[in-house]
């Protein structure tokens, strides 16, 4: 058993691009396609939903609706 | 929208950019790659986002970008030179005052300028200088460590 790093401190495998800027989180990464989804709460409690409008977006929205 | 250009050094860069007058300034340092200023709260509460102008250390969700024209920005990706860390980075990375990473630009650029203004500054100063940059990992005790020892090699450095 290698026991070489036991009682040491080390600097993490990562460490450096986490301390540049380098690192990429999840909000960092984009794909082309990416969609960006917005949340849109009914108006009305317990309802069943049968349409969206989402005019007031201008048209630049669009699905897929989930 | 009506766009307006700014003119503007981002690390030791000369920059133009086409903007629209509301685009934060956040929004639009990501937009140019420099994702190392991070989107945290977008309310100025978490620090994440922190760069620096002129030195000074500010929430880049709650500046407009048209506000940084003509104006010095260092962000965490200027910090280095080259493979040759700033002494802060140095000792983030020696006192294991990163956990996830996520606050760690903002917390270094914050430390960064207090340093620059006041190398040799008390524990109690150098809480305060980070008061406005939230961890949410494992707390500050390893980060105020890693910036008191890099303060001492920002006085040598003097």
């Amino acid at each position: 058993m290698n026991t070489s790093v036991v009682g040491k401190n080390l600097r993490k495998v990562d460490g450096v691009k986490l301390v540049t800027g380098g690192a990429a989180f999840t909000d960092d990464v984009q794909l082309p396609g990416l969609l960006y989804g917005k949340i849109l709460p009914s108006p009305h409690a317990h309802a069943r939903i049968v349409r969206i409008d989402a005019s007031s977006a201008g048209g630049r929205a669009r699905g897929p609706y989930l | 929208m009506k766009k307006l250009t700014i003119r503007l050094t981002v690390n030791a860069e000369p920059k133009e950019w086409s903007i629209a007058p509301g685009d934060l300034l956040l929004d639009v340092l990501r937009h140019e790659g420099y994702f190392g200023a991070k989107r945290g709260c977008e309310k100025g509460e978490c620090g994440a986002c922190t760069v620096l102008v002129e030195g000074k250390p500010i929430n880049s969700c709650l500046m407009f970008a048209a506000q940084a024209d003509g104006r010095e920005l260092l962000t965490i990706e200027g910090l280095a030179h080259g493979d040759r860390l700033d002494p802060l980075q140095e000792a983030f990375l020696d006192h294991g005052a990163s956990q996830c990473g996520f606050c760690t630009p903002g917390m270094i650029l914050a430390a960064k300028a207090l340093l620059d203004k006041n190398p040799d500054p008390s524990e109690r100063e150098v809480r305060e200088a980070m008061t406005g940059n939230y961890c949410r990992c494992t707390g500050y005790v390893k980060p105020v460590e890693a910036v008191l020892a890099a303060a001492k090699v920002y006085r040598r450095a003097r």
